[in-house]
């Protein structure tokens, strides 16, 4: 996958964990929605792997210091990307 | 994106209630030179900001910034723990307690609520970068008069703390402007705008 559409994977899991997190937060003992959680989470940390080391870090922690202070390379996620 | 972890950057661990503390610790949660205005000012001022390095000081420090505002909502909430109407009144808490019971607020110590106005974005490198400078002294200032106040260790420890990081974040704002200036003509820093006047 290219930068892109690794990204937008990453962003979809994470939508799909950030939204199941918030449901399970009024709803702690539903067992469907905590195996959907455990899935999509295990998904989305293995797509968060994949992204950084191809692409470069999404948080600080993801830095890989073989590629110097890569944190500060662009683009960061306002800016338009060519 | 932010998300969120369930720690505070540095621990709390208040054992006495002391509210007459927490009146004025509060500043630094929502007054002119507290965590609140800083973690806004910096997070705002970044999108524009030319230089990758000052981009990542904004935004790591606006982060850093988001958890010591959380650092003194801990101290004010473990302040006003369990407090009876006799501690609200001996402190002088009345004020508070009235408008938003043992609720944290966003209120300078003086009462007045938290307000943007305290800060600015500029969308000039070289004054944005000046103000963050001068915010982290203010800070810094705040910090010492408080440790003026009070005399309880588990109040002391996390307030120092706190003064530390402003130091901190103001050398390396002074180290980011100094990067911005090393960008620009040497003759006169001033003869552009690099937010505005190069086009990207």
């Amino acid at each position: 996958m290219n930068r892109q559409e690794l990204l937008r994977r990453v962003q979809m899991l994470c939508f799909v964990v950030t939204e199941t997190g918030l449901f399970l937060n009024t709803h702690p003992d539903d067992r469907a929605a905590l195996r959907f959680y455990e899935k999509y989470n295990t998904l989305y940390t293995q797509a968060k792997m994949e992204y950084e080391d191809t692409y470069g870090p999404l948080t600080m922690n993801g830095v890989n210091i073989e590629d110097g202070w890569s944190w500060l390379n662009g683009p960061w996620p306002w800016e338009l990307e060519v | 994106m932010w998300t969120y972890e369930k720690k505070l950057q540095f621990p709390v661990n208040i054992k006495n209630p002391n509210p007459a503390m927490a009146k004025f610790i509060i500043t630094q949660f929502g007054g002119p030179d507290g965590e609140l205005a800083a973690s806004q000012r910096y997070l705002s001022q970044r999108y524009s900001m030319p230089y990758k390095e000052a981009v990542g000081i904004l935004t790591d420090v606006g982060t850093e910034e988001l958890g010591h505002m959380e650092m003194i909502c801990a101290i004010v909430h473990q302040l006003t723990r369990n407090l009876t109407i006799d501690q609200i009144k001996e402190a002088g808490f009345e004020a508070y307690f009235v408008d938003h019971t043992t609720g944290l607020y966003p209120q300078a110590a003086a009462g007045f609520p938290f307000s943007a106005a305290s800060f600015q974005s500029k969308g000039d490198a070289i004054t944005d970068l000046m103000e963050d400078m001068a915010a982290e002294q203010k800070a810094r200032t705040t910090y010492d008069n408080i440790l003026r106040l009070v005399d309880d260790p588990d109040v002391i420890e996390p307030i120092k703390f706190l003064r530390e990081r402003e130091i901190v974040h103001f050398q390396r704002f002074g180290e980011a402007l100094r990067i911005a200036q090393d960008n620009l003509n040497s003759k006169n820093f001033y003869a552009i705008n690099p937010e505005f006047d190069i086009k990207r």
